[in-house]
C-alpha cells in the first residue's frame, strides 16, 4: 500500500507523519508526503494520486489546517474551500483544528509537560504555532528542536483522548487501513 | 549579535550604502554577479573578528585581491552596524552592548595597511530595577519588536523608555590622525553596580592599549567585547574532506571546509542526550538513517559511519553519499556551531530537492537565534524561501555588484502578480534586467 499525504509543507506536518504516524504501519505500506502550498501543479498531482488509487494498492490523504484563528467558520466551510481549490475527494479530507501544532501538544501528558518544562494547556484545540514558538524560546529551543523533543516524549493514546480533530484522523486510518496497531 | 546593514567601498566590486540584512538571508545571482565578492567580504571582517587584520589580508591572498581594480584607489572603507536579536524570555547581559557600530577606513602602502580613521560606538542598556542577566518583560519585548521590524537598527532608540527604568550608556572609541580618543557617557556613574563598572572598565582598558604604530583594529576586539569565543564564521563545506579520517587535533569550531566535522561530531556523541537530539534531527532531513557512529580508525584519527536502513551494517565514510554527509554539516552549522552570524556557501549542493525545502525550513528555524545568510544558484532553494529574504545581484555596466531584494521591486511585483514566481524570474534571468 502507498498513502499519498498532502501537507500545507512548513515541514512540521511531515515530521509529525514521520515520526508519529508512519511507525503504526507494518512494513508493507510507504508514504509519500506531498507538500501543496505554493505548488502550482498540486492539482496535476492529487489527479495522478486519484488515477492510482482507482488501480488499488494505493490511498490519498489530505490534511488541511482549519485556521479558525485567523478565519473563523466552520469546518464544513473550510472542507468546501478546499473542495473549491482542489481536485480532493470530501472522503479524504481531514481538517486540523486549528493547527498542526495542537497535535504535538496533544501527546504530552500534564507529567510530561511538568518534565519537560512546557505549559499546559487546557484548550488543546487552541495550541497554534505562536504558542508552540513561544514555548520553544522559553526553552532556548528552536521551534523544530521542541518539537523533535514532544516526538520523543509522545503519548498516542493520550493525544487520541485529548484532540478530536486528531481523534478523527486516527479512526479514518483505522477504517480504512486494516494493518495499523493503534492499542488504545 | 545580528549585522543589520553594511557600508563597504573599494572593496572588489563592492559599493554599497548601508544595505540590509534580515534575520536570515538568500543571496542569488548569476556567474561573475559579485556573491563570492561578498562572501568575500564577511570572511575578510570574519577573520579580522577571529584574528587580526593582516591574518585577513593574507587569507584574501593579499592587498590586489581586495582593491577593485578598476579603481584607482588604494584605500578601502566599510562600516558594519550590529544588533541584538531581543526575543521574549530574552535575559539581557547588561554588561554587554545590544547595538554596535563600526567603521573603518584603511589606506595600502606597499601591501601594507595603514588605518586612517576608525570608530566603534558601543551602546549598552542599564536599568536600576533589574539586575544584570535579567528577563525583560514581554510587553517590553513586544514594542521592542515592532521597532526592530520596521528596520530601524539602533535598539537604543527603539526600547520603550516610558515602559521601565531603562537608560543607555555608550562608549565610543575612536582613532583620527594616529590619536586614539574614548569618550563614555552614562546616565549617571553612580548609579552602575560594580560589575557593570568593571565591564565597562576592561572595555576602556583594551581600547586604551591600542596603539596608533599597530595594526590592530578595534574590531578584532569584538569577540571579547560581546563575550564570546566567536560570533561570525562562513562555511563552504567541502564533503570530500569529511570522508577523509579526520584527526583528533580539533578547534573550538567548525572550519570552514568542515575538516574537522567528525571531531566536533565526537564530542556531541559523548553526550548519550545531545546525541540522540543530533540523530533526531538528522533522521527529520533523512528517515532512512538509522544511526551514525564515530569510530577510532588509530590513535590519531577518527571516522563516521553512517547506519543506513538499506544495509546491514554501518555505511564506512568513503562509501556515504555525498547528500549524506552534507546534511550532517549543515545541521552542524546552523545547530550545534555557538555563532551569531553563520554564511553557507551553497549549502544545497548533493541534496535532492525534497531535502532542500527541509534545508529552507532549517534556515528560517535557526534564524530564530542565529543569523543565516547563503548563496546559492539553486532555483529550489529560492522556490521555498520566503521571498521577502531574497537577495538578487548583478554586475552593472561599471563593473559594480549591484544588490536588490526583488520582493520590493515594483516591475518584480509586475511579474509576480501574473503568477509568475521568483524561481521563474531567476530561471529565465528576468531578475538581470530589471
Amino acid at each position: 500500500m502507498l498513502i499519498y499525504y498532502y501537507v500545507e509543507g512548513d515541514g512540521d506536518d511531515e515530521l509529525f507523519i514521520n515520526r508519529i504516524i508512519k511507525p503504526l504501519f507494518d512494513d508493507t505500506t510507504s508514504f509519500q508526503i506531498i507538500p501543496y502550498i505554493g505548488d502550482t501543479g498540486i492539482n496535476s498531482k492529487l489527479k495522478t494520486s486519484y488515477s492510482l488509487k482507482s488501480q488499488g494498492g494505493t490511498d490519498v490523504i489530505y490534511l488541511r489546517d482549519s485556521d479558525f484563528n485567523n478565519h473563523p467558520r466552520s469546518i464544513t466551510d473550510v472542507k468546501t474551500e478546499v473542495l473549491d481549490t482542489y481536485r480532493v475527494e470530501e472522503e479524504d479530507i481531514v481538517i486540523v483544528v486549528i493547527e498542526i501544532e495542537s497535535w504535538y501538544y496533544a501527546g504530552l501528558t500534564p507529567a510530561t509537560c511538568r518534565e519537560l518544562g512546557i505549559d499546559i494547556y487546557p484548550d488543546l484545540d487552541l495550541v497554534t504555532k505562536e504558542k508552540l514558538i513561544e514555548c520553544a524560546l522559553r526553552k532556548g529551543l528552536t521551534k523544530k528542536q521542541l518539537e523533535l523533543e514532544i516526538l520523543d516524549h509522545y503519548d498516542l493514546d493520550f493525544a487520541i483522548q485529548q484532540n478530536d480533530s486528531f481523534a478523527y484522523f486516527i479512526n479514518l486510518l483505522q477504517q480504512r487501513f486494516e494493518n495499523l496497531e493503534i492499542y488504545t | 549579535m545580528f549585522i543589520r546593514s553594511i557600508s563597504v567601498q573599494n572593496f572588489k566590486t563592492l559599493e554599497l550604502d548601508e544595505f540590509e540584512f534580515k534575520d536570515y538571508n538568500i543571496i542569488i545571482g548569476p556567474n561573475s554577479a559579485g556573491k563570492s565578492n561578498l562572501v568575500s567580504f564577511f570572511k575578510f571582517i570574519a577573520d579580522i573578528i577571529n584574528d587580526d587584520l593582516e591574518s585577513a589580508i593574507s587569507r584574501q591572498g593579499g592587498v590586489k585581491n581586495i582593491l577593485n581594480f578598476n579603481q584607482n584607489s588604494n584605500e578601502i572603507s566599510f562600516k558594519l552596524k550590529f544588533s541584538e536579536k531581543i526575543k521574549p524570555y530574552d535575559k539581557i547581559a547588561f554588561n554587554r552592548p545590544v547595538d554596535v557600530i563600526y567603521t573603518t577606513k584603511i589606506r595600502f602602502e606597499n601591501n601594507s595597511p595603514i588605518i586612517l580613521e576608525e570608530k566603534i560606538n558601543l551602546n549598552f542598556l542599564y536599568s536600576e530595577e533589574m539586575n544584570i542577566q535579567e528577563t525583560i518583560p514581554e510587553e517590553i519585548i513586544k514594542e521592542i519588536n515592532q521597532k526592530i521590524n520596521a528596520n530601524d537598527n539602533e535598539i537604543y532608540q527603539k526600547i520603550p523608555h516610558e515602559l521601565m527604568d531603562l537608560e543607555f550608556y555608550t562608549i565610543t572609541a575612536e582613532r583620527i590622525n594616529n590619536e586614539i580618543s574614548i569618550t563614555t557617557t552614562y546616565p549617571d556613574e553612580n548609579d552602575l553596580n560594580i560589575r557593570l563598572m568593571n565591564s565597562l572598565q576592561s572595555i576602556r582598558t583594551i581600547f586604551e592599549r591600542k596603539s596608533y604604530k599597530d595594526n590592530s583594529l578595534f574590531l578584532s576586539d569584538y569577540n571579547f567585547i560581546l563575550g564570546k569565543l566567536s560570533t561570525i564564521r562562513v562555511f563552504d563545506i567541502d564533503t570530500k574532506t569529511i570522508m577523509k579520517p579526520s584527526s583528533q587535533k580539533s578547534e573550538k569550531y567548525l572550519v570552514p571546509s568542515g575538516q574537522n566535522l567528525v571531531n566536533r561530531l565526537e564530542k556531541i556523541f559523548y553526550d548519550n542526550k545531545k546525541k540522540k537530539d543530533f540523530l533526531n534531527m538528522y533522521q527529520s532531513f533523512l528517515p532512512y538513517v538509522k544511526g551514525a557512529k564515530i569510530e577510532r580508525e588509530n590513535s590519531n584519527y577518527s571516522s563516521l559511519y553512517i547506519d543506513e536502513m538499506y544495509n546491514d551494517n554501518p555505511t564506512p565514510p568513503e562509501l556515504i553519499s555525498d547528500g549524506t554527509l552534507g546534511i550532517v554539516a549543515i545541521i552542524m552549522t546552523l545547530y550545534y556551531e555557538d555563532l551569531d552570524i553563520t554564511l553557507l556557501e551553497e549549502p544545497e549542493k548533493y541534496l535532492h530537492p525534497e531535502i532542500i525545502r527541509k534545508l529552507a525550513n532549517a534556515i528560517e528555524d535557526t534564524s530564530m537565534y542565529k543569523q543565516v545568510i547563503i548563496t546559492t544558484h539553486s532555483s529550489e532553494l529560492l522556490k521555498h524561501m520566503k521571498k521577502e529574504h531574497v537577495i538578487f545581484v548583478s554586475r552593472e555596466q561599471n563593473g559594480l555588484s549591484k544588490f536588490i531584494y526583488p520582493s520590493t521591486d515594483e516591475k518584480v511585483k509586475e511579474f509576480m502578480s501574473n503568477d509568475l514566481q521568483l524561481e521563474d524570474l531567476f530561471i529565465n534571468n528576468f531578475l538581470g534586467v530589471i
